[in-house]
């Protein structure tokens, strides 16, 4: 029984061993709960977050996020993180719904869940959220004021004008030329 | 005859009129006495000149900064002072900017460098550092400078963002029971706590815990049940939150608040996590148990 008590304890103490390694990651956002995306009714925007990794080992997550409304979607799941590194973007892409209402909000939270390797051990993973909102708010409030390009009728409008004032000119030089000629042979 | 006289008489007449103004004799004031205007005196001579207050019309914008994880985000960003007496009147030592936030420490640079002079004005060069524990928002940008003269010129109009960064490190990374008996109960671990340190500036982060069953290695239909596990705030854990199978559990009372960890005190940027083996299934086996099988546990921050 001392034997299989010792054994035992023993094997406790294997299984609860854990890595030796110092873990420290963390995730940087441009949003928060007092810092809200401000986007209107309509509107697509990339919010890219930054994963930071200032321990001595590379790490792997595996992000998750979730929406109200499902508004929120990212472009990988799976990021790795070189020690050291600081930067490693994260794209979120946030699509508000055309019928979304001016004044409502969404809440999108992402989480960030260390993809830990061992064998024969208990290995301790870190993980971490953030979230922010995204508030709907009229065409002049929203981040995208002003960034947005000109739209396709306003392209083809540009073109017609050149092409006018081309053709004018053309013209133009056309009938000069004839009067010189008219001239000439008076 | 009357010639000479008329001569002599001229002569006479231009000597008394013109030898007091030019020359300071004894009739240095005849002039004076016969048409009574002040003959000497002295008189004190004030002249102020002019000096304008130099400006700094110019503040370069600093776009959003994100911290970096247990260490400083440097900042580096210029400004120009402008004085209509000159760029000669600005006093080159004088550029100072600080990083101003309500509750939070002010960062500052006193001795900004200069630029060399485009006409009327400088431009300085300043470095500042902001830690990873400096609160998220608006920080105030407030540059200084002042001409030789001392007069001084002010600029407090822009502000930056700091982003927020979410981050955690924690230690020992391994945990260790002296003994475990089948009868034992409420076991805690003998080198505990888990330190945990917000190596970020998010406030106040919540500590949650996922575990997994153990399951053995030998025999794998036996298991040490994640729910035979609790870990709490205080030594030994024993009093804490129970576990709960691939559950992520927030631990009861557990806070990480932001603040430099470095103090070392236990709280400032800290929280401890304890924990402690309830007791496990009298019926399985001596040997080696582990989470392979179904994952690692996990220690998060939200």
């Amino acid at each position: 029984m001392k034997n299989k008590t010792f054994l035992f304890a023993s094997a406790v103490f294997l299984i609860l061993s854990l890595g030796v390694f110092v873990q420290a990651a963390g995730i940087a956002a441009p949003y928060w709960k007092d810092n809200p995306l401000l986007l209107s009714p309509g509107e697509k925007n990339t919010v890219i977050l930054y994963l930071q990794n200032t321990g001595e080992e590379s790490m792997t997550f595996e992000a998750l996020i979730s929406s109200d409304g499902d508004i929120a979607s990212l472009k990988e799941t799976i990021y790795e993180v070189g020690a050291g590194e600081i930067d490693v973007p994260v794209e979120v892409e946030v699509v508000v719904p055309e019928n979304a209402q001016r004044g409502s909000a969404y809440q999108v939270s992402l989480s960030f869940n260390q993809i830990a390797s061992g064998e024969g051990m208990v290995v301790v993973a870190s993980a971490f959220s953030t979230s922010f909102p995204v508030n709907i708010v009229s065409l002049e409030e929203s981040v995208l004021y002003g960034s947005n390009p000109p739209s396709t009728f306003s392209y083809w409008l540009i073109i017609l004008i050149i092409f006018g004032v081309v053709v004018l000119g053309f013209v133009w030089v056309k009938i000069s030329k004839k009067k010189k000629t008219s001239k000439k042979f008076k | 005859m009357r010639r000479g006289k008329f001569l002599i008489v001229l002569f006479v007449a231009v000597a008394l009129l013109v030898v007091p103004v030019t020359s300071a004799n004894p009739f240095s004031d005849f002039w004076g006495r016969i048409t009574g205007e002040a003959s000497s005196g002295s008189t004190s001579l004030n002249i102020t000149i002019g000096n304008s207050a130099p400006t700094i019309p110019y503040v370069q914008v600093i776009t959003a900064k994100n911290p970096t994880e247990d260490s400083t985000t440097t900042i580096t960003f210029n400004f120009t002072v402008t004085d209509s007496d000159g760029s000669s009147n600005i006093n080159t030592s004088s550029g100072k900017a600080y990083f101003q936030k309500s509750v939070e420490t002010t960062r500052s640079n006193l001795s900004c460098a200069n630029y060399p002079a485009v006409g009327n004005s400088i431009n300085f060069s300043c470095t500042i550092d902001m830690w990873y524990y400096d609160g998220n928002g608006a920080w105030t940008i407030n540059v200084t400078a002042s001409d030789i003269n001392g007069a001084d010129a002010e600029n407090s109009s822009t502000t930056f963002t700091y982003n927020i960064l979410t981050a955690m490190k924690m230690s020992p990374t391994s945990l260790s029971w002296t003994s475990v008996n089948l009868q034992d109960n409420d076991t805690g671990s003998n080198n505990d706590p888990v330190v945990i340190n917000n190596t970020g500036n998010a406030e106040s982060l919540g500590v949650n815990t996922t575990a997994y069953n153990l399951q053995g290695e030998t025999t794998t239909t036996e298991y040490i049940y994640a729910n035979n596990f609790t870990i709490g705030i205080s030594s030994e854990g024993c009093s804490g939150t129970a576990m709960s199978n691939a559950t992520a559990i927030a631990i009861s009372s557990a806070t990480l608040p932001n603040g430099n960890h470095s103090v070392n005190d236990g709280s400032t940027g800290q929280e401890q996590i304890y924990f402690c083996i309830k007791g496990v299934p009298p019926t399985i086996s001596s040997q080696s148990y582990s989470s392979a099988a179904y994952g690692s546990w996990s220690v998060g921050v939200s």
